[in-house]
């Protein structure tokens, strides 16, 4: 077959309609769109024909239509069918492709918009080029429109939609101020609705002149805050600056508490004064759930449909940026505003608890100040260093095994592992900064607590045939408080290694798998299954040197008991029969006095 | 089973039975740990499990800590304690009352996947048996089916079976297909390489489509990046392969192996490539393995950092990797490829031929490259190999380059050598202190001759102190002062720590011994106003004053307000938190920020601080005078008040002054902390009234009576009601309290 070049057909109305419906997630984005327009004809007429002109937008809402008005540099008839008719064609990136600044539009594809929410919208424009004469430009769909000379009129371009019926909130002045507030509110003409003041901020921070006091532009960032942040207060705010200038905005820390992974961070974006995006998140490290900011950027590149933006290479190095603006600021706010950075820490402390995880320079400013829940109440590392004598007792286990109830007994917190990031903090805190780690059930940590004995070896032996009973490892210790006679531990090691060897095993696992996992056990030991420290350190136990081989048999007949009742809770234990053992033996030790 | 079906429905029934934060757990862990968020998702899992455990759910226990492994096991390789506790959810997953949940299949998963991060060709069989076992328990339109599948693949690469792995893996993606599944990535990437094992490089790359990834997770995109990076660089489309191959500081160590072939595949083509930065990465990825426990792929990198070295002319970091690697090798069950490597490469070695070099010459001719550094010092000659220079040099090029082991090492036997030589003992003594290496620095403590240990003592007590162990850093320094007794650094040291144990009187024994021996004032003289006011010993504390050029006239207590501080003063839990005070004397500060009721008052409290500002340096050129900032060192004198609060309506400024006139009668001190700001709505339909908050700092000897005498009698005129609820409430006027307590709660206060 032979290859010919075919021109693609197009469902104009189609498209018309996927556009214009499409494009926006929601109709009220016409507004922003529209007023961008006018914007951005105020602008090119300031740049081409600037003499005697004050520039001014004015949008008019009343029920079923909303009217845009602005003195910008209007159209001549052609610009109607080149730029007005011609979807994509947008004479703003004509302008900006010769070097013109302060342009919002991108794509010509914002007056698709008019089409979307209206019945019929209406233009009456007049050029700066031909100030004696004004069009009139009418369309029903965009798909066909008329072009009409006018009355004259001033320069400039009146936009009238006549709203279709189910977008009545177009025409509602409450709707349509709040919108404007929020997309037009850093735009450099005013914007104002049915004849009321500009919807312009004078005092967005970042654009206050340089001599501006301290405190001044302290009370211009909170109130800037607070009218961006929707739900929360302020708390303190901070500026960001790139030293390109092509980043600036505020961000600010919110009151009310976070937990944990709380996600409250919010971001507007504004690119070239026009609101593109309101919850742009990603763009604050995922650590920053108490953050909220307002940002303006030139670099960032909306969306065709602007209502996001596109994320790209400078989206990342805004997002790196960010983080570290609010880095600084932190520290910042530390350094100079004590009573306030408390307050953050008290606010955000189990934020910043797993922020400071996985950011090391947060790590390096909060790590000595947040705290971690103890059995004790909730403690900073240094204060839990100081009280443990340079330990971190961490327990992973939601049950209190023996070794937190000796613990309890000093009145020694037991950083409670089993909460959001206590454990993780407390790992790396005691790795890159100083401190042991003793982490409760685990071997290492019956080390730590239980310390050789200073006793001979035949006396350790003594008490291991003393002590001896069925399935436990004797061990002579020496631990704190010396009033506890012994502590029993259970070994889950060896505990695995019998589950896993047993024959029942092999019914309920898969064998290979099983290989595999007795590669494992085949490297525990098989001992017994509890150890039991003696402590060295108990007058009982010391006592029972010094007694006849009958009162130390009626000793440890009352002792052995209460090494079943102390183990605590683990495993299954036979209460009745050691309380039953020692009642016996408290018996026989009243009756033959 | 569908397992998301399973967990979506969980979710839904956890949030209907009010557990709502166990469901957002089990919801965002997975989204977490596929998305780089390795930390924050195991700092969730300890809690989950709680609250899991908590509500007696054993199937979701099986779920967290079958995600703990993911994040942990397969994606950080972490298996120094996570291989234990994933034999340990071995036989939790497979109890009587967990067999029927569907993550135990996943379970079986997890340990086939920590065998291969320990060593991976050496359980290739088991792994391969385990798989194939497991595998037979699903169906293809299990999510598992396609985890299980890549494992298999995996072990089949690592057992060499290229061509079984070929073909096992257009298998399983034929079988997803016929079944509608979609691509199986996973089993397709190791297509890909099983195929680039084999040489046949153009049929991966043609396997690579970049459109093909399009609707992959981040996860997904990253390992296909590296995978294509890889591919394209053996293809020689060096740019577009540079573009996607990932920076190596975001790379999580389930990533390094690929990511390194690819680099691998870079430098063979673009050897400028291979720099010292390129060595530097990867000694980062190897000691990272190395302290994961991941021995096959730590001897993999190390094997790869080795020949890159020798590429580069680094013979000395070469050797340094096969030591360690050599030491790797008797824990691998099947290190025959990584034996074969080492003589390969041990064989390339060839002898360098250059001539040595005196030590003059070759301290001059070092560079900032530490790898280049080690080569020139090869060069010594026999009598400058054993300089102290020399030395020092070498081990400084160690450090830098990543092999601070080495140097530790090497300064250890050096010093064993030539004990004489200080600045190698110092040095030695620096980095154990730094790397907090208790154990040798005891050692070390022991083996020096009696001449130096003195100074090896005071680096014993900068680690114990550092630690804050003032007993243990006491002890060694009194050993060392017993060899040294003239060393003033060890004895003001001593001091100091004495301050510490609260060892006063010896402190200061030692300090104005040091005063009397120093005719120029300083430091000493600071701790010496310190030590001395903890002991009452106000002469003394005159005496150093003056010598730092203070005058304080008259004898006692110092007590001249001159300026105001900052005294870090910790809560409760322990933050340090500033205190506005006033410094009465160089080292002691009386508060005047008073605390709110709830909080034991500190007001007026004379605390002794040390005297070393915490703030920041000041910026160079800036005049600015920041109030400075000290910590406690003790309570002094307690202020000895207790505080209470009114709130109410504000009367205006003359009756407010009216009662705080009344109250300094009585010795009350009153402290406005309300703002112009504060409003209270009286009345809904009126405009709000400013409102005033306070605290009545009242000294000990006054009675709670007499102050509320005095408020009641001040703000009986006021035109609107004040409360003083603390007051009512400590004299039990439980009637008045209870209207006070009413109007606040009317008007909000």
């Amino acid at each position: 077959m032979t290859a010919s070049l075919q021109k693609t057909k197009v469902d104009f109305a189609g498209l018309m309609r996927v556009l214009g419906e499409a494009l926006y997630s929601t109709p009220q984005v016409a507004i922003r769109e529209l007023v961008q327009n006018a914007h951005d004809s105020c602008t090119r007429r300031s740049l081409e024909a600037p003499d005697s002109f004050e520039p001014a937008i004015e949008v008019t809402a009343t029920p079923g239509t909303l009217t845009i008005t602005d003195n910008g540099a209007g159209l001549t008839a052609e610009e109607i069918h080149s730029y007005l008719a011609t979807v994509g064609a947008g004479y703003t990136r004509t302008l900006r492709e010769k070097g013109a600044e302060g342009l919002i539009g991108y794509f010509g594809l914002g007056f698709l918009s008019a089409f979307a929410v209206s019945e019929r919208v209406e233009v009456w424009t007049c050029s700066y080029q031909t100030p004696e004469v004004a069009h009139r430009f009418v369309s029903r769909s965009g798909e066909t429109y008329t072009v009409e000379r006018a009355e004259p009129r001033p320069i400039g371009t009146q936009l009238r939609l006549i709203l279709r019926p189910a977008f009545p909130e177009l025409g509602d002045a409450q709707v349509v101020l709040s919108r404007l507030q929020r997309y037009c509110c850093l735009l450099k003409y005013p914007v104002s609705l049915n004849g009321g003041t500009p919807v312009n901020i004078a005092g967005a921070p970042w654009r206050q002149p340089k001599q501006t006091s301290p405190l001044r532009l302290r009370t211009l960032s909170l109130e800037f805050a607070r009218r961006f942040e929707r739900v929360f207060q302020p708390i303190a705010t901070a500026p960001v600056a790139s030293p390109d200038n092509a980043l600036s905005g505020l961000l600010w820390i919110q009151d009310g508490g976070s937990y944990a992974t709380s996600d409250n961070r919010n971001i507007s974006v504004f690119v070239r004064g026009m609101l593109i995006g309101e919850d742009e998140r990603d763009l604050l490290p995922r650590w920053a759930g108490f953050i909220g900011g307002v940002i303006e950027s030139n670099v960032l590149q909306p969306t065709a449909s602007r209502e996001s933006l596109r994320k790209d290479e400078m989206y990342q190095s805004t997002a790196t940026a960010l983080r570290e603006c609010l880095i600084r600021a932190l520290f910042d706010l530390a350094e100079q505003e004590p009573a306030t950075w408390r307050r953050v820490l008290l606010r955000h402390n189990e934020a910043l608890l797993g922020a400071a995880l996985v950011d090391e320079e947060l790590f390096k400013l909060v790590g000595d100040d947040v705290t971690v829940p103890t059995t004790e109440g909730d403690f900073t590392l240094p204060a839990l260093l100081d009280r443990c004598e340079g330990k971190i007792y961490v327990t992973q286990s939601d049950r209190a095994g023996v070794e937190s109830i000796l613990l309890r007994a000093l009145k020694l917190p037991v950083v409670l592992g089993t909460r959001y990031a206590a454990a993780p903090f407390c790992t790396r805190y005691t790795s890159s900064r100083r401190g042991q780690l003793v982490l409760l059930g685990t071997q290492g940590g019956d080390q730590t607590l239980f310390k050789p004995a200073d006793l001979g070896e035949a006396q350790c032996e003594s008490l291991r045939a003393w002590f001896a009973m069925p399935d436990r490892q004797v061990l002579v210790r020496r631990f704190d408080p010396a009033f506890l006679p012994f502590a029993l531990v259970v070994d889950r090691d060896v505990e695995l290694k019998r589950s896993l060897d047993s024959d029942e095993a092999d019914r309920r696992i898969g064998q290979a798998v099983l290989g595999l996992a007795r590669q494992f056990t085949k490297k525990i030991a098989a001992d017994a299954s509890v150890r039991m420290y003696v402590n060295a350190a108990n007058p009982v136990v010391l006592a029972l040197f010094d007694l006849s081989e009958r009162q130390r048999s009626r000793a440890l007949a009352l002792l052995k008991p209460l090494a079943t009742l102390t183990s605590g809770a683990q495993g299954e234990h036979d209460i009745e029969g050691a309380m039953t053992a020692f009642g016996d033996s408290l018996l026989n030790v009243l009756k033959e006095g | 089973m569908d397992i998301w079906e399973w967990v979506y429905q969980t979710c839904d029934d956890l949030r209907e039975a009010g557990h709502e934060r166990l469901a957002f757990i089990v919801d965002e862990l997975p989204g977490l740990i596929c998305g780089d968020q390795q930390l924050e998702a195991e700092a969730l899992i300890p809690e989950g499990l709680a609250l899991a455990r908590s509500i007696d759910h054993p199937w979701l226990e099986v779920y967290l800590r079958h995600w703990l492994a993911q994040s942990r096991v397969v994606r950080r390789r972490d298996v120094t304690g996570g291989l234990e506790e994933l034999i340990h959810l071995l036989d939790f997953a497979h109890g009587e009352r967990t067999a029927a949940c569907p993550q135990s299949v996943c379970v079986t998963q997890d340990v086939c996947i920590a065998y291969g991060a320990v060593d991976g060709p050496g359980y290739a069989e088991e792994r391969l048996a385990a798989s194939a076992e497991t595998i037979e328990r699903i169906d293809v339109t299990w999510p598992c089916f396609q985890c299980i599948s890549a494992e298999h693949a995996a072990a089949l690469l690592d057992a060499g079976l290229y061509q079984d792995a070929e073909s096992y893996c257009r298998t399983q993606l034929e079988k997803a297909s016929t079944a509608g599944q979609g691509t199986l990535w996973q089993v397709k990437w190791h297509l890909v390489d099983a195929l680039a094992r084999q040489g046949r490089h153009e049929e991966a790359l043609a396997l690579l489509d970049p459109e093909g990834c399009r609707g992959m997770d981040e996860e997904e995109s990253r390992r296909h990046s590296l995978h294509h990076a890889r591919e394209l660089a053996v293809a020689g489309k060096l740019d577009e392969a540079v573009s996607i191959q990932m920076q190596p500081l975001g790379l999580k160590p389930s990533e390094y192996i690929l990511w390194l072939r690819a680099e691998i595949a870079f430098c063979e083509r673009v050897p400028e490539r291979n720099d010292f930065q390129l060595g530097k990465t990867l000694r980062r990825l190897f000691t990272t393995l190395r302290d994961h426990g991941a021995l096959y792929e730590q001897a993999e990198i190390g094997m790869a950092a080795a020949k890159l070295a020798l590429a580069r002319g680094s013979s000395v970091v070469a050797t340094m990797y096969w030591e360690e690697v050599e030491a790797v090798v008797p824990r691998l069950r099947r290190p025959q490829r990584i034996i074969e490597e080492l003589e390969t490469q041990r064989r390339s070695l060839a002898p360098k031929a250059a001539a040595p070099m005196a030590e003059s010459s070759l301290i001059d001719a070092l560079t900032d490259n530490p790898e280049r550094n080690l080569e020139l010092l090869q060069q010594a000659t026999t009598e400058a190999a054993s300089s102290e220079a020399i030395l020092l040099a070498r081990c400084e090029a160690y450090r830098e380059a990543g092999f601070s082991n080495r140097a530790k090492s090497e300064l250890e036997e050096f010093v064993a050598r030539y004990p004489e030589s200080v600045p190698a003992l110092d040095q030695l003594l620096r980095v154990l202190l730094a790397a907090v290496d208790e154990a040798a620095m005891r050692s070390l403590v022991q083996k020096i001759d009696e001449a130096r240990r003195p100074r090896a003592l005071f680096y014993q007590a900068r680690l114990y102190q550092g630690q804050r162990r003032w007993q243990e850093a006491a002890a060694a320094l009194e050993v060392a002062r017993r060899l040294e007794p003239d060393v003033p650094v060890l004895a003001s040291e001593l001091a100091v720590v004495y301050r510490h144990l609260e060892r006063y009187e010896e402190a200061l024994t030692i300090l104005d011994e040091l005063v009397a021996s120093e005719p120029e004032a300083g430091d000493v003289d600071w701790e010496r106003m310190v030590v001395a006011t903890a002991l009452g010993r106000f002469d003394e504390v005159r005496h150093s004053a003056r010598r730092l050029e203070f005058d304080f006239a008259g004898e006692g207590p110092i007590d001249q307000p001159y300026a105001y501080c900052d005294i870090l003063l910790k809560d409760a839990a322990g933050r340090e938190v500033p205190h506005r005070a006033e410094r009465i004397s160089p080292v002691v500060a009386r508060i005047l920020q008073m605390q709110a009721p709830a909080v034991p008052s500190v007001f007026r409290d004379e605390i002794l601080f040390d005297p070393v500002s915490l703030n920041p340096p000041p910026e160079q050129g800036s005049d600015e005078r920041p109030i400075l900032r000290f910590r406690p060192i003790k309570q002094l004198r307690a202020g000895g008040y207790r505080v209470y609060d009114i709130d109410g309506v504000h009367p205006g400024d003359e009756s407010v002054e009216g009662l705080r006139a009344a109250l300094r009668e009585l010795g009350v001190v009153l402290s406005i902390r309300s703002s112009e700001e504060y409003q209270i709505e009286v009345d809904p339909e009126q405009e709000p009234v400013r409102g005033l908050y306070a605290f009545l700092a009242v000294p000990g000897e006054v009675t709670s009576a007499e102050v509320l005498a005095c408020v009641q009698s001040c703000t009986t005129n006021w035109l609107g009601p004040m409360t003083y609820r603390g007051l009512l409430k400590e004299l039990g006027m439980a009637e008045q309290l209870a209207r006070q307590e009413q109007w606040a709660d009317q008007v909000q206060l």
